[in-house]
């Protein structure tokens, strides 16, 4: 049992920083990312206790639990409640949008909202190669696919990002 | 490339430090953390994210109020001291009697018996051992002095400690927060009374 809690211990310290990152980035709040990630961590902790989890797996069942998580927090809720760059594209009155335009109002939260409307493949890649280190073998891993499709599928999400933040740099709400 | 740099500003997101220990503890289902810690993480609780301001005014205040006790505490130390030594001057006095009374019973037996030297030596040796013995109690007030000057300054210590942690605490509550032009000038006011040792006028300062 100490075994197992060292264990857990060790993959908790290396990962808790990762784990919510990637949810805080897919959902739309600090307190709902805190939520999801803790529920994640939980299930790892049972799984491993029943002894179903190799420790060397643990990173992939820990993004696919915090991917199911978030999905099945989306389905709960409704997505509709998340701001779409779209829909802040279409809005003509800058006033009406004054609680919008503060909490975009950072550099951060514009990326991030841009990497919120990837797919979530895209997501996902840029999130685990460029901001979690991953190796391309790691992320071909987590992705299900061959290390060339992997490349192709990052360079894909790093193209269609830099088309949505030109979208947003166009919207007049972003321009401080 | 700008659009990487823009996504490693992303890597700036990271859990708070009290929530990732307190899940991982939660999780575990027991503490596995030092109790230092844990006092830490639940006076940080306590005074600041779940009341706020207010509950660490409370604080301060039971602070203070303990102060006050522990000052009316002394002062009533002082009075028993003063009782004591009351008790003691006159057990003196009834002592120094005692002498006067056995010098004049030594003269009358000296008048008495004559020439014998014995009784005159008996009373010298009940002179030096009434003097040792006036000397020992001597010594053991002085003790008793130097022992509830000691406690006292315990005391002061202990209070000089609490508002040194409450100093401390404000100053780093500040810090977090953003400030107005006015506060922050407070809050470098109180910096530099803190390095003073004035703490007192930090916890004035940061409070008013």
């Amino acid at each position: 049992m100490e075994n197992k809690e060292k264990e857990f211990s060790k993959i908790y310290d290396q990962y808790i920083e990762k784990i919510y990152r990637f949810v805080f980035l897919k959902v739309d709040s600090k307190e709902t990312a805190q939520d999801l990630t803790a529920e994640s961590f939980l299930r790892f902790w049972q799984a491993l206790n029943k002894g179903n989890l190799k420790i060397e797996n643990a990173p992939s069942f820990l993004y696919k639990i915090a991917r199911n998580l978030v999905v099945d927090y989306y389905r709960k809720k409704g997505k509709n409640e998340v701001v779409s760059i779209e829909k802040i594209g279409s809005v003509e009155d800058a006033r009406q949008n004054l609680e919008k335009l503060v909490t975009l109002n950072s550099e951060m939260e514009i990326i991030k909202k841009a990497i919120l409307e990837l797919n979530e493949d895209y997501q996902n890649v840029i999130i685990w190669y460029y901001l979690d280190d991953l190796s391309i073998e790691e992320v071909s891993k987590l992705c299900g696919r061959s290390i060339p499709a992997t490349r192709v599928l990052i360079s894909r999400a790093v193209k269609s990002l830099r088309e949505t933040l030109k979208k947003c740099n166009k919207i007049p709400v972003f321009a401080s | 490339m700008e659009i990487l740099q823009k996504i490693k500003l992303l890597k700036k997101i990271k859990p708070e430090k009290e929530w990732v220990f307190l899940t991982k503890r939660r999780i575990l289902g027991k503490s596995n953390l030092s109790p230092l810690f844990e006092f830490q993480s639940l006076i940080f609780n306590l005074f600041f994210r779940k009341s706020g301001i207010l509950v660490f005014s409370l604080f301060v205040f039971s602070l203070f109020f303990s102060a006050i006790v522990l000052n009316s505490q002394d002062s009533s130390v002082s009075k028993r001291e003063n009782q004591v030594i009351f008790q003691e001057s006159k057990t003196e006095t009834l002592k120094k009697e005692e002498i006067k009374s056995d010098k004049e019973i030594a003269k009358s037996e000296v008048r008495l018996e004559g020439n014998t030297s014995k009784p005159a030596s008996n009373v010298v040796k009940s002179k030096k051992s009434k003097n040792i013995s006036q000397k020992e109690n001597n010594s053991t007030k002085t003790e008793n002095f130097e022992t509830n000057n000691f406690a006292s300054k315990e005391q002061q210590e202990d209070i000089e400690n609490q508002t040194q942690l409450v100093a401390k605490y404000l100053i780093e509550y500040f810090e977090t927060r953003s400030l107005t032009e006015e506060k922050k000038e407070d809050l470098k006011a109180a910096k530099e009374y803190f390095e003073k040792g004035d703490f007192g006028k930090v916890i004035e300062l940061l409070l008013k």
